[in-house]
């Protein structure tokens, strides 16, 4: 017998097992070894596809946003690079990040969901020189340098932590 | 016996014990279908513990088969005897074969006995099956499992189809599938990407996690027809896994 049903029917029965008890939640759906893939791959979508996702009626504003900056940001990492990014759409890219991160059933990896979280929160302060978290200076530090700890983050976002640390440093972890 | 595609063909029953209700209305539009499926479904396992539990050799397991579909199930009307209050439907199946089986042996041994009639049964195998002694047999379990996994693969893949989310049953494929039944690793994720067009992580998680859901729902489906409730449903399911896990091979 062929095909994907047939071919149960040959299969260790410990395998079928694992089958059987296949994990149908939101959590743990890729490899850790997959992050630095996950991560590119979200940091090269399009602003709009995902942040329209935390309310239909502000797909308008985003739209008018990233027009107001030209064809420049048109990417969370055009975003998070750009030399003066909107505040607004930090303030959005948070929020999203925020949600996918509290909600158990969110679809992005917690991992990649905390990166754009607190890279959301360094590049308003580096770039906009605004605070957009009400996180103490304790925490926030220790969320960067998570961050800063992840072998699968990559070089430029890298950056922009380290960037934001030294920021951090200099204001003595003072709010801004 | 039937091959994937025929059985593909065939519809998805909606309700629980909807095969076994369905074959019980007399002269119904589905009942010839209904029981095509029911014997389909539980002919390689009552075939197993035929061959492997109770040690009958082959041509003679499909002579009981033959005789017990024929003599029990369409004539004496053997699926209206079921009952959902008492019990599972497999225990119950198992159970008149094995009674079948007894009194064929009986019969048989009759005969050899009676001047001039051919032997039928040997010694041993009368010795074999006069102690049928479990009612369940693991063999019929084990096959009984792999039968509900393969067809809720089966359904898996034809709802797919028909919904032409064929990108569910891709992703399903390359990253559940095969890489369980040891095939393959899964697919990694930029090549996932790369074959399917996912635009985001956020898309290509929700194609996942609705494979995955899309899974779970067809092996409740499956076990759905024979089970009493949801609650009977997640019993069969655990006893299923622990039948799998505990087997030898």
């Amino acid at each position: 017998m062929t095909g994907p049903g047939g071919r149960i029917y040959q299969s260790d029965s410990r395998r079928l097992a694992d089958l059987m008890s296949v994990d149908a939640g939101a959590e743990r759906i890729w490899r850790p070894e997959e992050l630095k893939a996950i991560l590119q791959h979200q940091l090269s979508v399009p602003i709009q596809f995902d942040l329209s996702g935390i309310d239909p009626g502000l797909a308008r504003t985003m739209g008018t946003l990233a027009a107001a900056q030209g064809l420049l940001v048109k990417s969370f990492n055009d975003l998070l690079h750009h030399p003066s990014p909107p505040l607004e759409l930090l303030q959005l890219t948070k929020q999203f990040a925020k949600s996918s991160r509290s909600h158990p059933d969110s679809p992005l990896p917690p991992e990649i969901a905390t990166v754009l979280y607190f890279a959301s929160i360094a590049v308003a302060m580096t770039r906009c020189g605004e605070r957009i978290t009400n996180l103490d200076d304790e925490t926030l530090r220790r969320g960067i340098e998570w961050v800063l700890a992840q072998p699968w983050v990559d070089d430029a976002t890298r950056g922009l932590f380290q960037e934001s640390l030294e920021r951090f440093d200099q204001l003595g972890g003072q709010s801004e | 016996m039937l091959d994937d595609t025929c059985r593909a063909r065939l519809s998805f029953p909606s309700t629980h014990w909807s095969l076994v209700t369905r074959v019980g209305q007399p002269n119904g539009a589905g009942q010839q279908q209904a029981l095509e499926q029911l014997l389909i479904r539980y002919l390689p396992a009552l075939k197993a513990h035929l061959l492997h539990r109770r040690k009958i050799a082959s041509d003679w397991a499909a002579d009981l088969l033959q005789g017990f579909i024929t003599d029990k199930i369409l004539e004496r009307g053997l699926i209206e005897q079921a009952d959902r209050e008492k019990g599972r439907f497999r225990t119950f199946l198992l159970k008149a074969l094995d009674n079948y089986v007894v009194s064929e042996l009986r019969r048989e041994r009759a005969k050899k006995r009676s001047p001039g009639d051919a032997a039928f049964v040997t010694v041993d195998e009368a010795r074999d099956h006069d102690g049928l002694s479990p009612p369940v047999s693991d063999v019929f379990d084990l096959a009984w499992a792999r039968e509900v996994l393969a067809e809720a693969v089966r359904w898996m893949q034809v709802e797919c189809e028909k919904s032409r989310r064929t990108d569910i049953w891709g992703v399903f494929k390359c990253r559940v599938l095969d890489p369980t039944l040891g095939q393959t690793e899964p697919l990694p994720y930029e090549q996932l990407v790369e074959r399917f067009g996912f635009q985001s992580p956020t898309q290509a998680s929700n194609v996942l996690i609705t494979a995955k859901r899309m899974f779970v729902r067809m092996l409740r489906s499956v076990v759905g027809e024979y089970a009493r409730d949801e609650t009977d449903i997640d019993a069969e399911l655990e006893d299923l896994k622990r039948i799998l896990f505990e087997a030898r091979a």
